[in-house]
């Protein structure tokens, strides 16, 4: 298993680079001269006389492609980003003050999206072709035909136009005065966690309210997706003569499932996990923006509608960045539960 | 009188599938005596594992007895309750399967899975049971069983995985053993271990064998009495002396051409013509008549039941009389 | 060959009561595109597809007889949704074929080849993998302008991979098969082997991949539109439809219909080619074959 992790790792830098390249391509599709205007709409202090001298110095705009994609990199690597036109700052602070909201936002919908979505999974399989089984089918296909913001719209009519529950935004008014306020320790930066610690159970609550609608509209689409994946998982292996052995021992039908089939069903979920926690974090991009929640997503959203090359650019190569490090921690908790893999 | 263990009486197992009903077991009646081994024999698809699966009743959602009586020790396991065929299962009946490598758990190890039936059945901790594993292993001739036992199915070579295999089926001493093709899928050289190994455990178990193979090599080796089993039914019913003797139903006969011989001069080995027919429409009649060079108009109309034609020789074929001249001019049979 | 496995796929799709639910709604759909000039025609027929300005105040109106839909954005909703259906088509169609075009090309070279060859593409793969496909998308519309032909050519930028990699695999496996081996032999050029025996082979999981496609397709190009970067003001898009209630959704009354109609329109168009690619999936999923 070492020498797998060892060869996933040393594939890492080539993808990095690859992605670099990739999003430097695209950054190029602007034109040299847009390319100055956008490197030069930094920060007040260096609109001065000369300005645009330097931005193409300092960027080597003037070079060839090679050179240009090396300062280009070197400035990446020494953290500078660019300036966020949007989050008036530099495009690595503006990403990373926004990224905690986001962050807060996925792993409220992963806990759900994971043990619902298993468990749907497993009862449809075990159910195969009964009521039960086509009714989650049912409730899968028509889950996972509904786009997110589509659902996230439907559900800001019912549950906040019409009733009056979970409103839009982050937290009330009063909440934030609180959160803002000097003695509200700032520890992990998730307002779920920190409330807790300061012990303001208001705030908590304030949170969760707001918090049950999209981390709902980010879930429901993935519950359907992960019961599919585990029921035909699940149906496949329950197919397998291992199962038959395991029947053959007389072992109970739920140590059968539980035990012998389930381990054996959940590692191609486990693959799709990996691009399900990325999907949920890039699917923050619209949920954010639907439910008007500060973080990442609408901070991107934002900065493309603006124009603000500098902060899409940036958000993008963080994006591939979580996504990359996302894939490599999948593929090493895969071989985990896969001795075949792990004693390779 | 033999003790009888287990007698199945007029077995049909039929499968209903979106094309049809598919007859896989058509009214099969056997007995297996304590001590001895019963070879069921047949080309693939002619029922042979569908009658052992409906043993242990652990049939797919889509197979169902509907008619017949299995009866093991004096009950009828199709009257049993699941919670007590569970109790049968792996205690009383256990079952080894052809692919030992997709027929063990890939992500247990072989110890776990091994302990967890002795757990199940023989009410013991987890110690003790993977003591009596460990012993378990050491007699089915794994070296090394402590340091084995903690491996996983893929890091065991496939002689070693039937092992394990045989070792999981035994661990709790059953009365009825059910081998499927436990060889098929060995080389030579460790088939014949396999079954030696048996052989052996069979003497010191005192259990009864049904043997599922398609190789009449592997019945001539371990069978006491034989079954030949045609397109869900028996169609010749012999000990295995008079029937590789005296083989009178023509399926029979053509099985053994099949197989290489070394003590009578063979033009070359003739598979017999044609494939087993497609169980969603067998042929009316005799089943086996469009692959029968002795086939009358009676065999392609009616279809002949199994008699008793000698003394514990049963067959179905309406010829089996014309066919023994037959028999001598081909110098048929004699061979074992 | 495939002749005989067309026909068993069309018994097979018939008796699927789900399956034929997407097609009829798909059906239904396609003769809502075809008909958009009777059922709602425009007012200039040179550009059918900007909805005309139905009042200039710019409050929300609910469903009337004159606009069965309501009115938001100034702009009659039932025009938008009718007319969006062919928007739909388009990009789904132009997106899908163009994509798995490049997939199909860049799948078969890898696969046939092997070697370096594969190598080099299934790296590059991976890297544009590496990106998500909403940022991907979303950045590299940005950079070209609005617009929906940027979007489509931003959406097959980063859309053909799914597709190489299926074609790989199955090209690596009927690589081995005698008939190919057999080709070879006779000397066939590499070319005429992919296009005569190999593609063929593997043409029925890239048309199930197709249809499952769709859904997510048209789902992407009207989120961004949603957010603005997607159709302009007063196309007939259903994503920029959704997108002018986003000042209004505090009021239900004013809000309900601008999310109601063009959202089920967007479902039922979703679900419809999910419906025909989950079933054309069970299908021809051999694993699931009895």
């Amino acid at each position: 298993m070492v020498s797998y992790i060892i060869r996933r790792l040393l594939l890492l830098p080539l993808i990095l680079f690859g992605v670099s390249l990739i999003i430097f391509g695209m950054l190029e599709l602007l034109g040299p001269d847009k390319l100055v205007s956008v490197y030069i709409r930094g920060p007040e202090s260096e609109k001065v006389a000369g300005a645009a001298e330097r931005i193409i110095k300092k960027y080597g705009l003037d070079q060839p492609l090679p050179v240009k994609y090396a300062k280009w990199v070197g400035n990446i690597l020494k953290g500078d980003l660019g300036w966020s036109l949007v989050g008036k700052q530099p495009v690595l602070n503006a990403i990373l003050s926004r990224f905690p909201y986001t962050l807060e936002l996925a792993l409220w919908a992963i806990v759900p999206v994971v043990f619902v979505g298993i468990w749907l999974g497993v009862v449809s399989a075990i159910h195969h072709n009964r009521f039960l089984d086509h009714f989650l089918r049912v409730f899968a296909i028509v889950g996972w035909s509904f786009p997110d913001f589509v659902f996230g719209l439907f559900m800001i009519l019912i549950f906040y136009s019409k009733l009056g529950w979970f409103p839009p935004g982050y937290l009330s008014y009063e909440s934030e005065e609180i959160v803002r306020s000097a003695e509200f320790m700032k520890i992990t930066g998730l307002v779920t966690i920190d409330s807790l610690i300061n012990g303001r159970f208001d705030v908590f609550l304030d949170a969760l309210r707001h918090l049950i609608a999209p981390v709902i509209t980010l879930a429901y689409l993935w519950w359907a997706y992960i019961l599919r994946i585990t029921r035909s998982s699940m149906l496949e292996v329950l197919r397998k003569e291992y199962i038959r052995t395991a029947r053959s021992k007389g072992l109970p039908e739920d140590v059968v499932i539980h035990k012998h089939a389930k381990r054996n069903a959940l590692i191609p979920v486990a693959t799709v996990a990996g691009q399900m926690i990325i999907a949920l974090l890039a699917g923050t991009v619209i949920i954010e923006t639907v439910f008007n929640r500060p973080g990442l997503g609408r901070f991107m959203a934002t900065a493309a509608t603006q124009l603000d090359y500098m902060s899409i650019i940036g958000g993008a190569l963080f994006y591939s960045l979580l996504l990359v490090l996302g894939n490599l921690v999948v593929d090493v908790s895969y071989a985990i539960i896969d001795p075949r893999i792990r004693l390779k | 009188m033999k003790d009888v263990l287990l007698q199945v009486k007029n077995l049909k197992t039929y499968f209903f599938t979106e094309d049809g009903v598919v007859k896989a077991v058509d009214g099969v009646n056997f007995e297996v005596y304590r001590g001895e081994t019963l070879g069921l024999v047949g080309e693939s698809g002619c029922g042979k594992s569908v009658t052992s699966l409906s043993i242990l009743r652990l049939l797919d959602e889509k197979g169902r007895i509907v008619d017949g009586e299995i009866i093991f020790e004096g009950k009828n396991l199709l009257d049993l309750s699941e919670e007590e065929m569970r109790n049968i299962r792996g205690n009383d009946i256990a079952m080894i399967f052809q692919e030992p490598m997709v027929a063990l758990n890939p992500v247990y190890t072989v110890g776990d899975q091994i302990m967890e039936a002795i757990i199940l059945h023989q009410k013991v901790g987890k110690n003790e049971a993977r003591k009596k594993a460990i012993e378990m292993l050491r007699k089915v001739g794994i070296p090394e069983p402590e340091k084995r036992i903690d491996e996983y199915p893929h890091e065991l070579s496939g002689g070693m995985r039937q092992r394990a295999m045989i070792a999981m089926a035994l661990s709790c001493h059953p009365k009825l053993l059910i081998a499927d093709e436990p060889t098929t899928a060995l080389d030579v050289t460790i088939q014949a271990q396999i079954l030696e190994l048996m052989k052996e455990l069979q003497k010191e178990f005192g259990m009864s064998i049904i043997m599922i193979t398609h190789d009449l090599g592997v019945i001539a080796e371990m069978a006491d009495r034989v079954a030949v089993m045609y397109a869900g039914k028996i169609v010749e019913y012999a000990d295995v002396k008079t029937l590789f003797k005296d083989p009178k139903h023509p399926y029979t006969w053509g099985l053994m051409n099949s197989i290489p011989r070394l003590d009578v001069e063979q033009e070359k080995l003739k598979p017999i013509p044609g494939i087993v027919p497609d169980a969603l429409n067998f042929p009316p009649g005799c089943k086996f008549h469009p692959r029968c060079e002795f086939a009358t108009d009676r065999c392609r109309s009616e279809e002949p039941e199994i008699i008793e034609v000698e003394k514990d020789h049963l067959i179905a074929c309406w010829n089996w009389e014309e066919l023994e001249k037959v028999k001598k001019i081909r110098r048929i049979g004699d061979a074992v | 060959m495939v002749k005989k496995e067309v026909k068993r796929v069309v018994k097979k799709f018939f008796r699927n009561p789900t399956a034929l639910m997407g097609l009829i709604l798909l059906i239904f759909f396609i003769i809502v595109a075809i008909l958009a000039p009777v059922i709602s025609p425009p007012q200039d027929p040179d550009n059918p597809y900007r909805i005309p300005i139905a009042t200039w105040s710019l409050e929300p109106k609910p469903p009337s007889p004159q606009h069965p839909f309501g009115v938001i954005g100034q702009r009659d909703i039932f025009y938008g949704v009718i007319w969006g259906t062919r928007t739909a088509f388009r990009i789904g169609l132009i997106v899908a074929g163009v994509s798995t075009l490049i997939g199909i090309t860049i799948g078969s070279i890898a696969g046939y080849f092997g070697g370096w060859v594969d190598e080099i593409l299934m790296r590059i793969t991976d890297i544009f993998m590496s990106i998500p496909f909403l940022v991907a998308a979303m950045v590299l519309t940005t950079i070209l302008g609005k617009g929906l032909d940027k979007v489509m050519i931003a959406m097959i930028t980063f859309g053909w991979m799914a597709t190489a990699r299926l074609i790989r695999g199955n090209i690596l496996q009927v690589k081995e098969e005698q008939f190919i081996l057999a080709a070879k032999a006779l000397g066939v050029k590499h070319f005429a082997i992919i296009v005569k025996h190999i593609l063929p082979n593997t043409i029925f999981p890239v048309i199930v991949q197709i249809s499952m496609r769709m859904g997510s397709l048209v789902i992407t190009a009207a989120a961004l539109s949603f957010l603005g970067l997607g159709a302009e003001m007063g196309y007939a898009d259903w994503g920029t439809l959704l997108s002018y209630s986003r000042n209004w959704l505090t009021d239900f009354e004013k809000s309900w219909f601008a999310i109601v109609f063009p959202g089920t329109a967007m479902v039922l168009f979703v679900l419809a080619w999910n419906l025909v690619g989950d079933a054309l999936r069970d299908i021809f999923d051999p694993r699931l074959r009895g």
